[in-house]
């Protein structure tokens, strides 16, 4: 069953990542469900760290994915990706965390494409932890304070250095 | 309206002709591409900064091609597909706004490699037509108009200085400093402390440095950092002298039958086209640019483009290259309170190999990577015995909080001179155009041997060092590819019109109305950062503009 499905997700995702040049516009429901859901496993709580839900990984994303900024090619493969995981994995949501965990590991560093995803997935969660708040991510600093981090300031009052 | 003098560019080359020529009563039009930014409009938003370069345009939009010799043949690749950006700020004030700010003079035989080591294989380095005498005054100006803090180092290359001191005094240290002190002296490695464009006091308007550990890439929130737009622009606009149209994208310089510029052909923000008359141009918007603006102006009078007939324009093309070495720091060797210590200067460098019996050698400049914690959070999610392998769940969250509150690392930077070279230029090219419909710029990275040689001698005195210190998995990534920060060359200044842009004033051979003042004229760029001997040269072209104002103009 897990091979088949990691051989899907392998050649689906191929086609996809290099075939596919529309951009993507946005995050679907379900998508949201699904990348929440692998944002807890890749960022799970630990006793010194957040949880992705605790720096609110999904919120950043939703929050920064259309800005101008945001490489399309990025944006692509953070929704081309999910397509394709919920396509060749459509029993995702439903199993046990356990049952999510052993699959987002069997397939992170076996399958080319599921690598690149999730080392998007991840670069953008660490931006969730680590980004101003006034992104929509570190609430209340708590991805700063986790690490010890001392803040800059001045902290920005508006996004992307728009002037005041 | 007729200018006295159109400068386009507003970074560390155009600020001290914009500052000097308005002061003395020119009417000086600057055309800067990008906005301008407010001291207040800065923060630290690592996010905005660097992660997604809000000071540059979209690289989709405005991008260069880069040549690399790959399998033996030259190969093109737009940096929209590699992300490799050289453009470095599009606002008033130019790079200089996000520069580190350590500032180091040439030193003497800076200015005559060719006469001190030969000619080296394949280069066409070559003798400065100006000497450091010339230029010590204008360095000496620097420091105390743009700031300079440090403590003149004694060590055997220190070259000579008309001021004993610098005008602010050095800039708080970290801890790590002792230990560096302490390993240099075991070596036998002189100390050798960073001057930096950063004031450590109040200066007129500007505030002290308030060592807010996000420096480096960021614009500065207090007016310390001696950028162009807070030591020279904003004193200029106070002579009424001076008009800023920012937003201004100049594509082309339009020339008349006497091969004198007459105006300075740009897009307005809302992409119409806009014209600027002046007596006298300078161009100064960062060495690739301005050799694409000459190479992109082409007319009757300039079919190759402007100031190039002589074919030289784009030519012998510096960075710095010399890559990194790295190592990393933990209690065992120095308090966790203390290494951990925010915002202070690193201010260490190794110099005693800055020139060699043999060879011209070059400088390490210790400083800790920068604060933004993503950028470092990133590097920690691959496995360091498997780079390929992604990390993910519990063991990069024990990664991540292990890495940032029990170490540090510290970077030594290898500054090696680039060897000019027949291939290391600029060119356009009608294939590549920017979303304007404008032939970009195509940059082609050739080095010599020679350079990755000399980088690889310089990288074992910083291994030595860090071993010294007790440094953990030191590691070095030595290469020969430019920095895209550091440009200089393209528009060679010398004697002889036949083989250079530039006279020895920077100014045209082939243009009388034209000087270009960023870093074009460099024919080699020492074995430092450009922006202070930028800034100092630009000075140097201000006093002869200044004093020779008329005859320059005259018809």
């Amino acid at each position: 069953m897990k091979r088949r499905d990691f051989i899907k997700f392998s050649v689906l995702g191929l086609v996809l990542f290099q075939k596919e040049t529309l951009i993507a516009k946005t995050i679907s429901k379900n998508n949201a469900l699904v990348l929440e859901e692998v944002y807890e496993i890749l960022f799970p709580k630990t006793t010194t760290m957040p949880s992705s839900k605790e720096f609110n990984a999904l919120k950043f994303l939703l929050s920064t994915i259309n800005h101008k900024s945001f490489l399309d090619y990025d944006k692509n493969l953070v929704i081309n990706g999910a397509n394709s995981f919920i396509r060749s994995f459509p029993k995702f949501l439903k199993l046990n965390k356990e049952e999510k965990k052993e699959l987002i590991y069997s397939i992170v560093n076996d399958n080319d494409y599921a690598n690149t995803w999730l080392s998007k997935l991840v670069y953008f969660g660490i931006e969730a932890m680590l980004a101003d708040p006034i992104y929509g991510g570190n609430t209340n600093q708590i991805g700063w304070k986790s690490i010890n981090h001392k803040i800059g300031y001045p902290r920005p009052k508006r996004r992307y250095g728009k002037k005041l | 309206m007729m200018y006295d003098i159109c400068v386009i560019g507003s970074g560390a080359g155009a600020g001290p002709i914009i500052y000097e020529l308005s002061k003395q009563g020119h009417k000086v039009c600057v055309l800067e591409k990008g906005d301008f930014y407010k001291r207040e409009d800065f923060s630290k938003d690592e996010l905005a900064v660097t992660r997604r370069s809000v000071y540059n345009p979209k690289l989709e939009d405005e991008y260069h091609t880069v040549e690399e010799y790959i399998n033996e043949e030259w190969t093109k690749f737009p940096t929209y597909d590699t992300g490799w950006n050289f453009n470095n700020g599009n606002l008033v004030g130019g790079s200089s706004n996000f520069m580190s700010g350590f500032f180091y003079r040439l030193k003497p035989d800076d200015f005559k490699l060719a006469s001190k080591y030969g000619k080296i294989k394949d280069s066409n380095i070559v003798d400065w037509p100006i000497t450091y005498e010339d230029m010590e005054k204008y360095y000496d100006k620097v420091e105390k108009i743009i700031g300079v803090s440090g403590e003149v180092s004694d060590y055997k290359y220190q070259e000579p200085r008309s001021s004993k001191t610098f005008p602010f005094k050095a800039l708080d240290e970290h801890p790590i400093t002792k230990l560096i002190d302490k390993a240099s002296k075991e070596l036998n490695f002189s100390i050798v402390k960073t001057p930096r464009a950063i004031i450590s006091e109040a200066y007129k308007q500007r505030s002290a440095c308030y060592y807010s550990n996000y420096c480096g890439s960021y614009g500065c929130s207090s007016g310390a950092k001696g950028s162009s737009r807070e030591a020279l622009i904003l004193p200029a606009l106070k002579t009424n002298n001076l008009t800023i149209i920012t937003n201004a994208n100049v594509i082309k310089l339009n020339t008349n039958k006497d091969k004198k510029i007459t105006s300075a052909l740009y897009l307005s923000k809302q992409g119409s086209k806009k014209e600027v008359k002046a007596k006298l141009f300078i161009l100064a918007a960062q060495a690739i640019e301005s050799s694409r603006l000459l190479l992109n102006s082409k007319d009757a009078n300039f079919p190759n483009g402007v100031a190039n007939n002589s074919l030289n324009v784009g030519k012998n093309l510096l960075s710095s290259s010399g890559g990194i070495v790295t190592g990393t720091f933990d209690e065992s060797v120095i308090p966790l309170k203390e290494l951990m210590t925010p915002g202070l200067f690193v201010n260490r460098a190794i110099k005693d190999f800055y020139f060699t019996k043999e060879f011209k050698g070059g400088m390490v400049e210790m400083v800790f990577e920068h604060a933004n914690p993503i950028r470092r959070a990133n590097f920690f999610k691959w496995d360091e015995n498997d780079s390929s392998k992604l990390l993910i769940g519990k063991e990069l969250q024990d990664k991540l909080f292990s890495s940032f509150t029990k170490t540090k690392t510290l970077n030594m930077e290898i500054f090696a001179d680039w060897s000019s070279n027949d291939n290391s230029f600029v060119s356009v090219d009608e294939n590549y155009k920017d979303k304007y419909g404008i032939p970009v710029a195509n940059i082609r990275i050739g080095t010599l041997k020679h350079d990755l040689e000399v980088s690889n001698f310089l990288a074992k005195k910083a291994v030595k060092l860090l071993k010294q210190m007790g440094a953990k998995n030191i590691q070095s990534n030595i290469d020969a590819l430019p920095s895209s920060n550091l440009q200089a060359g393209g528009c060679r200044f010398g004697d002889n019109p036949k083989t250079s842009v530039l006279n020895k004033y920077c100014q045209a051979h082939e243009v009388k109305n034209l000087f270009v003042t960023d870093g074009s004229f460099m024919p080699s760029g020492g074995s430092v950062p450009f922006t202070f001997t930028i800034y100092a040269n630009s000075f140097r072209v201000a006093s002869y503009i200044k004093n020779n104002f008329n005859k320059l103009v005259d018809k």
